[in-house]
């Protein structure tokens, strides 16, 4: 006669479960699993919660930064090479823009250019 | 910045010709990633080891719960009929058993010891049940000194062809503190110390509860031979 083993043993000790006994298991786990999640979620995002004004200073700083760089760009171009660029453009490009679109371009006014342009438009 | 304006209507021709293609291509490869996914999925998870789907399930993920209820479900449950001897209770104990594992799960250090930690777990919510109940102090404890028993003389009793239902009733029929320091002894491979400190009694009462558990057992599975 050959003795039990311990994986015999383990084999006694198991008894099968029902299937409304898995059914309420699994329910109980999957409700406890959602508590859990959103325990989680919340604690993911709370950290933010204490730094949020200073990422809104930085975020106000870095935009700043990014308009005054525009500005300060845009005014280390020359006279010269804004008035060579306007008479690269040809006849039918010029005709494509509209005067009032030009306005809108506050820069030009500061440098005389539309003035100018209206000029030789009219003439022409 | 002028060329720009004059340029801002052109659009590019590439993908906007075919939207309905774009669309279609797209749909079958989300469906062709979906396919792919859900038939290694059950193969991928059933090939974890416990402590990768304790990891997982620590930051709430319900595949790899699945699949240690699947691999330990019966022997908990067992294990919580064996200590209570009673299948309702047994049954409400299994389940606040999977609910510790889940709360517990971000405690899991025991690397490579899942199954003695869910069986600890199993067995501190069956004795504290146990208590609740009061049914182990009304039977007394006799801590005489007596001979060691080992888990071998146990499983000498029994054949491994045994009915094993018949087995499990022998075990069932042994008076409550012998079947629950028998039952942890055999399943958990715990010593006499941490028996007796888990039943709130000393290490010669533990070997006394053993030594007559055997006894028990013994006779039990000899009526039913006979």
């Amino acid at each position: 006669m050959k003795p039990m083993d311990k994986k015999d043993w383990e084999d006694i000790v198991k008894e099968p479960m029902s299937e409304s006994l898995k059914a309420r298991t699994m329910a109980r786990a999957r409700q406890e699993l959602d508590e859990m999640r959103e325990q989680q979620s919340r604690l993911h995002w709370a950290w933010l919660v204490p730094i949020l004004p200073a990422l809104g200073a930085l975020v106000l700083f870095v935009r700043q930064r990014q308009e005054d760089q525009t500005k300060n760009s845009v005014l280390l171009v020359s006279d010269d090479e804004y008035l060579d660029a306007w008479t690269q453009l040809s006849d039918d490009e010029l005709a494509g823009l509209d005067h009032e679109m030009l306005r809108d371009l506050d820069l030009l006014e500061d440098l005389d250019v539309l003035e100018e342009w209206d000029g030789t438009t009219t003439e022409s | 910045m002028i060329f720009n304006l004059a340029t801002a209507n052109n659009v590019d021709p590439g993908w906007e010709f075919f939207p309905s293609f774009r669309d279609r291509v797209s749909q079958l490869l989300a469906d062709c990633l979906v396919v792919f996914h859900k038939s290694l999925t059950p193969l991928a998870l059933k090939q974890l080891t416990d402590d990768q789907c304790i990891k997982r399930l620590a930051v709430g993920e319900e595949d790899p719960f699945q699949v240690l209820f699947e691999r330990y479900g019966d022997l908990v449950f067992g294990y919580c009929v064996k200590l209570l001897k009673d299948r309702e209770r047994a049954e409400d104990a299994s389940q606040d058993v999977w609910v510790k594992v889940i709360k517990n799960a971000k405690k899991y250090k025991s690397q490579g010891k899942f199954r003695a930690w869910l069986l600890q777990i199993a067995r501190n919510t069956c004795f504290s049940l146990f208590r609740d109940m009061k049914k182990n102090r009304a039977e007394d404890v006799d801590d005489h000194e007596v001979e060691d028993v080992t888990q071998e003389s146990i499983l000498d009793l029994m054949s491994a062809e045994e009915d094993r239902e018949r087995v499990k009733k022998c075990i069932e029929a042994l008076p409550d503190n012998q079947r629950m320091a028998l039952v942890v002894w055999m399943t958990e491979d715990k010593s006499y110390e941490e028996i007796a400190e888990q039943m709130d009694t000393s290490v010669s009462a533990v070997k006394s509860l053993l030594f007559r558990g055997r006894q028990s057992l013994k006779e039990l599975l000899g009526e039913a031979h006979g």
